[in-house]
This record gives structure tokens, sequence and C-alpha cells, in this order.
């Protein structure tokens, strides 16, 4: 079976993975998100690659894929680092928290929609410790 | 001999240079000897002046060409000096006369900040006064006669700092501009509107143009360029409507005042139009016009003349009625018959300027010794203020009253023969076969009556100065003396003049007349005899009205204010010169000053304003455009995403792939 | 007789129209736009609906089907996977289940890569991305867990510009896809030269081939628009002219007219087969260590048509020699990424606490 035809096929997923690895790194705040985005734009690149080497029948895009993870790898490395200095400066992973860049003068971007509060869930009920009776409560159901 | 032809340039070319050298070396080098140079060119220029006399009345006219100005295909412009009798005529008069200001303003202006600056700016005057009389086409003489004005701007506003002295300044070059709207509309025409065998004329030099008006294929507008001409003397030369700004010019230093506004620049008018002599005759209607004018002038300026409490005011009005006798002699200068000669024409127009002549000594005459007077009451001229200063100023009295004695016509001095030259001429014009006569009939009443009043209200003037007992004001300090020699002899020789002058040239020797009369386009006058009638006339007229003044400023003093508050309103419209000054400012001066405020108001806020609009223009756009520039890198990747979004359709819509 | 024709692309099926296009890549930016997280969520379902929708568009419009069952198969459920999944990532709120999302679109893009010959990657992608990178994000997010609902988590920034910046790329790229790679019009022709070789007579060639000037025509086109590839369209070109002077009104030689469509249809098959790829300049020295020159079983394939079967001796072979350099650079900036690491974040010690 001939593979060119098919190769169309692979192309048009990997565009998709490239598309909404895209939305997700412009769109999404969080910035292990951001970078998790990233990370799935280089593998529909990858797909392509692959692709691309049964079609033309060479290894070259297998090569040339096995270096984009190599990078890939030291890429997220780095990213991590540096995520996690950025984490402790503000204990936040908010990428909006980074805004000096601004023009001077002009106010920061801050968000005015509430978040919607969580609904705060019972605490979790406490052993009392070993030895001691506990306090009773009086008993308001029977079964 | 000595030929002065070939000199003829050195003579406005001495006062030039002086008036450089005194202006670029005066106030650092030269200092209290600034006035040197110009009285040493005006000097020259008058011996030259005095040599180009001679030398006309041996050779007759020259013209010298120096410089071409332009020329463009048969168009012909160049700095063209003439040389002619009436020329040497005025040259001797101007030169002389401002030599004599000249030495007198060395004493005048003794210590006055600005020393070189006013004697640069006499000897430009004197550069332009008789580079104007030299001139042999009008263009040149156009440009000589704004020279003549701005020069009296600077030296009327010589005070600068003086507001008054500043807007006196702007009025009279803003007036005398009127006037020279129409004279250079005047030139225009006869450039081109006037046609000789059917081709225009496209010459403005007075031989081609005069030549040409003579012969038979002329044609051409001559009344109108007439008319519009005398605009130009109107304004330059002070009469009825453009005379408003004479009186003001008194702002400036009284030496000024003689010399430009007595003597020399007011008579440009008078000259420019007994120049154009040729034109005028053939235009009896332009004669007409230039006639009335002037008696209209002369009454109206000793009418108002009759009040005035400043004594230079006086004066200045006693010019404008002068200038208005010269006028209603130049005026008269009628043909009855169009295309024949009249010896009519150079008499009257002999007349004019033998006026213009003994005017110059006797004014000067009488504004320096206003001067002295001034510099021993320590600047104060209202006669008011002060009184019988004959013992106290005895040579400026002598000399002011033979100066006040030669302007109101007292019998055998020299303003009597001019004045009576005059009215003989008006005379002349009111006979049978003349155009108007009727008119001039009344222009010769109308004369009288003014020689009459000239003579009444120069006299009140010397009597409010010089009798009575003697008052003086604070200002004038402990001891009032008489001026410095320096001041005392030009006084001295103008009295002179102003005594003799006029019996030696003209009466019974007629040197003037004959010497004038050998300017082209003149043609030579018969002699005739005086006219008894009118001497007698009009000494007796002059005699009561200095008889009258006598009566009522030495005699009874009380009687003048009982006559000036029987008729208050004569009083209040002669006092306030007619009210004239008002009314201009009303419908003229307000008008344009509310342009001016509406075209201010204009520019900055409409033009200013549009253009402060398109410089908010980018500010505006930087301000629109700045929010994108939030600080968010996430936000700068999506700009790019989306650009490239962009970029991306437009390929794809661009080449269909 | 010839080979039967065997196209492996059933041709009634429209290979992705620009209006399947658009409408997919809308539905697609519509549902995406609507999940992407906001204090206050939208409905998911209607988000849900609008992806799914678009995903069915898309498989059936934009996905061509062969005659392989089993890869077809396969082919679906790996890309539906990896997709689903990715919109997961890009949506979802918790932090650690987009991680988990995205180790499943790791795993589902191996399973693609296995289906294109390719099992080192494969294993390579899941040890090294899922096993290594997923596992070390996961520990950075746990590390820098916030307590409750965060603003990093619930709001987007810009969902509706993202969205669009993402999605017009999308379309831009499908739709070049689309202009590359569909051979509808030369399937057609060549179906029509397949139907005109099964009938004997030149006469009832020349009905089944149709207008002479239209066939011409369309072949011409077809062979001006591969301009890329010279080869098969001047092939295409000389076997068109070949059948031109075959192709006579009258005394027309049945088997030489025949020999020409035979030759033709060998010339549009060509030109199928290359559809899309740019060929490598005639005389050009390539490396023989990346390519299988070895001839196949089938001397009828032509070389290079297929991947070596030993994918991880070629494979190690071929970097080792015409890549060796970047390997070493690769290795190097290994070291160079893992001390950066370390000297990043060694100022723990010292720094807040």
């Amino acid at each position: 079976m001939n593979p060119v035809p098919m190769l169309a096929n692979y192309l048009v997923v990997g565009a998709i993975l490239f598309a909404l690895g895209a939305v997700g790194f412009l769109a999404r705040r969080n910035l292990i998100i951001m970078f998790l985005s990233a990370e799935m734009m280089l593998q529909g690149v990858a797909l392509n690659l692959v692709a691309f080497a049964r079609a033309r029948a060479n290894l070259q895009g297998q090569a040339f894929t096995l270096f984009i993870i190599t990078v890939a790898a030291c890429e997220a490395g780095i990213a991590l680092a540096l995520i996690l200095m950025l984490y402790r400066s503000r204990r936040s992973l908010d990428v909006s928290l980074w805004q000096d860049l601004r023009e001077a003068g002009q106010e920061p971007t801050v968000d005015e929609e509430p978040l919607p509060l969580e609904p705060v869930s019972a605490p979790l009920p406490r052993l009392s410790p070993a030895g001691l009776e506990p306090q009773q409560q009086e008993e308001t159901s029977h079964v | 001999m000595f030929d002065a032809i070939p000199y003829l340039w050195l003579i406005p070319a001495f006062p030039l240079a002086a008036s450089v050298l005194t202006a670029f070396l005066g106030p650092r080098l030269l200092r209290k000897h600034s006035h040197w140079p110009c009285i040493v060119g005006a000097v020259l220029s008058c011996i030259l002046a005095f040599g180009v006399l001679v030398a006309i009345g041996r050779q007759g006219t020259e013209i010298r060409e120096y410089y071409t100005w332009f020329q463009a295909g048969d168009v012909y412009v160049g700095f063209t000096l003439r040389a002619d009798a009436l020329t040497a005529i005025m040259l001797v008069t101007v030169t002389f006369i401002s030599s004599l200001i000249a030495i007198y303003s060395v004493g005048y202006m003794h210590a006055e900040e600005g020393y070189a600056r006013f004697f640069a700016e006499i000897a430009l005057f004197l550069f332009s006064m008789t580079g104007l009389v030299l001139a042999e086409n009008l263009l040149l003489l156009y440009a000589f006669w704004e020279g003549v004005g701005l020069c009296s701007y600077l030296l009327i506003g010589f005070w600068f700092t003086k507001p008054s002295a500043a807007e006196a300044a702007r009025k009279a070059f803003l007036v005398t501009r009127l006037g020279d709207i129409g004279f250079l509309i005047g030139i225009l025409v006869i450039w081109s509107q006037f046609h000789l065998n059917g081709q225009p004329l496209y010459a403005l030099d007075y031989k081609t143009v005069f030549d040409a008006v003579g012969q038979a294929g002329f044609e051409g507008p001559i009344t109108a360029a007439c008319l519009l001409l005398f605009c130009g003397a109107v304004g330059k030369s002070a009469q009825f409507p453009l005379h408003v700004w004479l009186p003001d010019a008194m702002e400036g230093p009284t030496p000024v005042s003689a010399l430009i506004h007595a003597a020399t620049m007011v008579t440009a008018g008078v000259y420019m139009v007994a120049r154009c002599t040729p034109l005028f005759e053939r235009a009896p209607d332009a004669q007409l016009v230039v006639g009335c004018i002037g008696g209209f002038t002369a009454l109206l300026a000793a009418l108002i003349a009759l009040t005035q409490n400043d004594l230079k005011r006086v004066l200045a009005y006693s010019t404008i009625s002068q200038l208005g006798y010269m006028f209603l002699a130049l005026g008269s200068a009628t043909r009855p018959e169009l295309d024949r000669a009249n010896p009519l024409v150079t008499m009257a127009v002999v007349a004019a300027i033998f006026h213009l002549f003994t005017h110059a000594f006797f004014k000067a005459l009488l504004f320096l010794a206003a001067g002295s007077v001034m510099h021993a009451m320590g600047n104060i001229i209202d006669m008011r203020r002060f009184g019988g200063l004959r013992y106290a100023l005895p040579w400026t009295r002598w000399t002011f009253l033979s100066g006040a004695a030669a302007l109101a016509g007292f019998p055998l001095l020299s303003g009597f023969w001019s004045k009576d030259e005059i009215l003989s001429a008006v005379a002349f014009a009111g006979e049978e076969g003349h155009p108007y006569r009727a008119a001039y009939v009344v222009l010769l009443i109308v004369g009288l009556v003014t020689a009459g009043l000239t003579a009444f209200y120069t006299f009140r003037a010397y009597f409010l100065t010089f009798s009575g007992e003697l008052r003086t004001p604070p200002e004038a300090g402990h001891h009032v003396h008489e001026s410095p020699p320096v001041m005392v002899v030009p006084l001295v020789i103008l009295a002179i003049g102003a005594l003799v002058i006029g019996i030696i040239v003209e009466p019974f020797t007629h040197w003037f007349s004959g010497f004038l009369a050998l300017t082209p386009y003149f043609t030579p006058i018969h002699e005739h005899e005086f006219n008894w009638l009118l001497m007698v006339g009009s000494s007796i007229i002059a005699l009561g009205g200095i008889g009258l003044a006598w009566f009522l400023y030495v005699f009874q003093p009380g009687v003048v204010t009982r006559l000036a508050s029987a008729v208050p309103g004569l009083y209040q419209l002669s006092l306030n010169k007619f009210y004239l000054d008002e009314l201009y400012s009303f419908f003229l001066v307000q008008p344009v000053l509310g342009l001016a405020a509406f075209g201010r108001a204009f520019d900055l806020y409409v033009v200013d304003g549009l253009v402060d609009l398109l410089g908010q223009v980018p500010r505006f756009l930087g301000l629109m455009f700045r929010p994108i520039q939030n600080g968010l890198a996430q936000f700068y990747a999506l700009a790019m995403a989306l650009g490239l979004a962009v970029f991306l359709i437009a390929l794809v819509w661009r080449y269909g792939w | 007789m010839p080979r039967p024709l065997v196209l492996d692309v059933p041709v009634s099926a429209p290979t992705g129209s620009a209006w399947a296009i658009a409408l997919s890549v809308i539905l697609g930016l519509v549902g995406v736009y609507l999940l992407l997280p906001r204090p206050q969520r939208y409905p998911p379902l209607w988000g849900v609906a609008a992806t799914a929708l678009a995903l069915l568009l898309a498989g059936v419009f934009l996905i061509r089907s062969s005659g392989a069952a089993v890869e077809m198969v396969l082919f679906y459920l790996f890309s539906a996977i990896a997709i689903i999944a990715g919109g997961l990532l890009v949506t979802h709120r918790n932090p650690v289940k987009a991680a988990l999302s995205f180790a499943l679109v790791v795993l589902s893009t191996c399973g693609l890569f296995l289906l294109q010959a390719a099992p080192f990657l494969m294993a390579a992608t899941i040890i090294i991305y899922a096993g290594a990178i997923i596992v070390t994000f996961l520990f950075v997010i746990m590390l820098a867990r916030q307590s409750g609902i965060s603003d990093a988590d619930a709001r987007s920034r810009e969902p509706l510009l993202a969205s669009i910046a993402g999605f017009v790329l999308l379309g831009a790229i499908l739709f070049v896809l689309q202009a590359t790679y569909n051979t509808n019009d030369l399937d057609d022709l060549l179906a029509v030269t397949d139907r005109a070789l099964h009938v004997s007579s030149p006469e009832a060639m020349q009905r089944a081939l149709g207008n002479k000037r239209e066939f011409f025509g369309r072949f011409r086109l077809e062979a001006g628009r591969r301009t890329a590839a010279a080869e098969p369209a001047r092939s295409l070109r000389a076997a068109l002219t070949d059948l031109d002077a075959e192709w006579k009104e009258q005394n027309a030689n049945g088997d030489r007219m025949r020999q020409a469509l035979v030759r033709l249809r060998e010339a549009g098959l060509e030109a199928r087969q290359r559809q899309g790829s740019l060929p490598l300049p005639v005389g050009l020295p390539l490396s023989t260590y990346s390519q299988n020159i070895v001839p196949g079983p089938n001397p009828d394939q032509p070389r290079g048509a297929s991947l070596p079967s030993e994918n991880v001796a070629f494979l190690g072979r071929s970097l080792f020699t015409d890549y060796l350099l970047a390997v070493e650079l690769g290795g190097t900036l290994l070291l160079v990424a893992t001390i950066g690491a370390i000297a990043i974040s060694a100022r723990r010690a010292e720094g807040l606490r």
C-alpha cells in the first residue's frame, strides 16, 4: 500500500494537535499548563516528521524527531526550575502576576470577576489521642 | 570754470556716506562728535548744489544716467538723475536749510541719548530728499518718496519709548501711505495707459512722458493720472483729508519739525505736482481739484490754528495752511485753450515754487525759534504756561518776530511777495476765458480771508509767548537763559533770509522766475506788472490781522475769554481740530483695529488650534495603542499569533493554494 | 491484460472540500471557546457537543480512508484519543488532571508513531515523555499546590482571541493540506482510463473516454498542476501525446491505442503516487546510511519505497554516521541543561524559604 496518499491524514492530526497546543499556550494562565501545551505542540510536529519519514521512505524524519525529544527534555528541565523560582517569589503559578514590563504609568491588569467560592468542606473528623475517652456527643439518631 | 554737473551724483552720495558712517561708527567711536559727518556732508552737498545752480544757469538742462535698475524687453528704468532749473532751486533750498538745521541740532540735541542715531537719520533723510528732487523718472521719485517717509517715521519716533511719539510716527507713516497708494496707481496708469500713436508708452522718465503728452498722436487718461498723482501729494504734503498726521508729528524733536515738516519733506508734494506741470496743465478738471483742496485746506488749517495752545501745533497748522496756498497756486495754472501754451501756467508754478522757497526760510526759522523757547523753558511748549519772554530771550524774540512778520505777509518782507504772487495767479485764473473761472474767484476770496487769519494767529502766538509779564514754568529751572551760539547763529541767518530774500530775488529783478522758466516745458513769461490792487489789499489785511492780535492779546487780554465763551460751539470746534481725528478714528481706525483683533483671534484660536489639534493626533493615537503594552508576555504572544493568523489568511487568499 | 487498477482510495469520498474544513474549524473554535476555564463557566454540554461534532465532521470529511481496515481503525482510535486528551489538557481546571491527559496525548501519539513504522520512537517517547517529563511536571504541580481554586486555573487570558488565533492557524494549514494532497480529479481521469481499457474495440474505447477535447484538456491541466514534480509531468505529457497520435476518427489501431492508454495509466499512477512530494534533485549525492536501498523482494516496486524493517539498527546506524555531530551536541545540551537546572534552583539555601 502506498504511504503517500495516507500522508495527509497524519498531517491533519498533527495540525490539530499543534493548534490545540497553541490555543492552550495563549489562553491558560497556569505556568505548568502553558508549558504542557507547548509540549503538545512539539508532539504534533513530531508526528508530522514521522509521517514524512514514512512517506519518503528514509529515516531522516525519525532522527530529527529524536533530537526534538532531546531538546524538549532539556527545555522541560530548565523551564521547571524557572517555574519553581517564580513560584517561590509570588507563591502562585499565575503568569499574570508578572506584569512589570508594561508602560510606565499604566495601570496593572487586574481580574475583576470574582472567583466562585469553594464550598468549604466539613473538616475531616479527628481521632482523639489514644487512651482518652472521646467526648461523647448526644446521640441524635437511633438506627 | 568749475562744472559741477559731472559731480551730480555726489549730492545724494555725500549725505548717504555720512549717514552710513554715523550709523556704524557713531555710537562707539564718535559719540559726542557724531554730528561731524552729517554737517560735513550737508555742507558739501550745499556747495555742490550751488555749483549746479550756476552750471544750469550757464548751460541748461542736463540728464545723467548712472545705472540700469531693471530692463525687460522694451521697458527700461534706470538710476537717472536730472539737473534742471527746478531741481537746482529745490536742491539749494533743501541743502542750505538742512545744513543750518544740522548745525542748530548740535546745540539742541546736546547730551541727548541717541545723538548719533539722530544725525544718521538726518543724513539719511537728506540723501532721500536730494535723490527725490534729482530723480529723472517717476519710479525713482517714488522710491525716494518712500525713503523720506521712512526717515520721517524714524525721526518722529526718535523718542520711541514715549508711547505718544511711537503712535505719532505710526500715524504719519500710515496716513502718508494712504496717499502713496494713489500715487503708485497713478504711476502705473502712466506706465500702461498712456498711448502714443497706438503703442503704449511703457516709460516713466520725464523726458519721454512729457514729450509724448505734447504730441498730436497722444491719447490717455490724463485727468485720472493727475488726480492719482495728486493723491500722493495730498498725503505727503498734509492736505485735507490726509492732514491729520502733521500736528501729531510735533512729537518729534523740534529740528526735525523744522527740517522735515516745514521746509523740505512736506514740500515734496508741491515739487512733484510742479514737476508734472505738462500733465496737469492739460487737465483743467484736475487743476480745479488741486486748487479747491489747496484753498480749503488753507482755510481749515487757519481756523484750527486760531485756538491752539501748543506753540508747535500752531506752527504745524500754519505749515498746512501755507502748503494749501502752494497747491492753490499750482491749481491755478490753467490754460484757456488746451493746446496752446499760456504764460499763466509758468507764472502760477513760479508763484508756488517761490512761496515754497520763502516758506522754507521763515517756517524753519519759526520752528527753530520755538525750539529755542522750549530749550529755555525745560521742554514746555504750552503757551499758557509761560509768557513775557522778550527780555529773557532777546535773540530768539527778534528772530521769531522776523519770521512771524514774514509769515503774516508784512509788506515788503519775503512772505508778502510770494503770497502776493500766488494771489495774483489765482486772480488771473479767475479772469475771462479760463476754465472754471468762477471757482477761482471764490478761491481768491478764500485766499484773502486766510491771509488775514494767518496774520492773526501768527501774532497771537508771538504775543502770547513774548509779551506781557514774565512767567516761567517750574521745569525751566532757576534762571532762564538764551540759547548757545550754535543755536542762535542759524536763527540769525534764517532771519536775514526771511526778511530780505524775497525782495532781492523776485519782484524787481526776476532772477527767480527767469531762472525757473529755464525748466523745460515751461514757456518763458513776459514781464508783467504788479497787481497794485491786490498788493494793497493784502497789506491791509495783514496789518489788520496783526493789529487785531495786538489788541486782543496785549491791549485787552480779557476780551478773548469773553469772546470764546460767547461762541463756545465754534471755539470747541476749532480747538478740537473740527473733530476730524475723532471721525477718522470712529469710521476708519476702529474697524481696522477690530479686523486686526479678529484676525489675531482667528490666528490664535482657529489656525493655532488646528495645528495644535493636528499635534494632538499622534499623542491621541499613542494613548489609544498604549494599553497593548500591558506587561503580560502571554498577551504579547497572543498578539504575535494573531498577526501570523492575519498574514496566513492573506497569503492563502492571495495564492489560493 | 494490464493489472487491474486498484486505487487504494475510494473515489467516491470527497477529501475535504473547503466548506468541510471551514465548518469543522468553526465548530471546533466555538467548542473550545466555550470550554475554556472561566470563573462563571458556561454549561459544559454545549462545548462538548460542539467539539464532538467538529471531530466527527473532521473524521468523515477530512480523513481519507484506504483499503486497509485495521490501519484505519487504529488510526481513528489513536487520533481521537489524542485530540480529545489534547482538548482536555487545554480546558481542564485541575492542573493534575490536565497533566494526566497530556500523558494520554503522548501515549496516543506513540500509537500513531507505531502505525508509521517508527517503533523505536514510540518506545523512546513513552520512556522519556510519559515516563520522565510528565512525572517531573506532576512533582512540580504537587510542590506548587495552592488550596482551593486559584486565579491561575480558573481564568483564561483572552479566550476568544486565543481561540481565533489557534483555529485560524489550523484552518490555514488544513486548507493548504487539502490543496496539496487532493487527487480527486486525477482519480476521476484514471478511472475513466481504466474503464476504457476494459473494452476491446477502438470505437468503444473512444466512446468510453468521452469528449476528446475535454479529456485531453483535463489531463493537460493535471499535468500542468504538477510542476513541482517534473518527471511525472513530463511522462504524463509524453503519454498524452502518444494517445493523441493514436486517437483517430477512422482506422484507429486498437492495439496501439490500448498500449498508449496503458502508458497513460502508468504515468497517471506515478503522478498520483508522487502527489505533494518534492523530488530530489538529480545527481544529489545522498548518504546511503539513512536510506534503505536494498531492493525489496518485489522487482516491480520502485526503489526506496519502504522503510527498513530493522528500524532500531538502521536508526542507530544513521544516527552515528550521518547525524553524529548532532548526537554529540545533543548530549552536551543535556549536560548543560542539567547543570543549568541545578544552578537555577540551587539558591534554595540562601533564598527565602
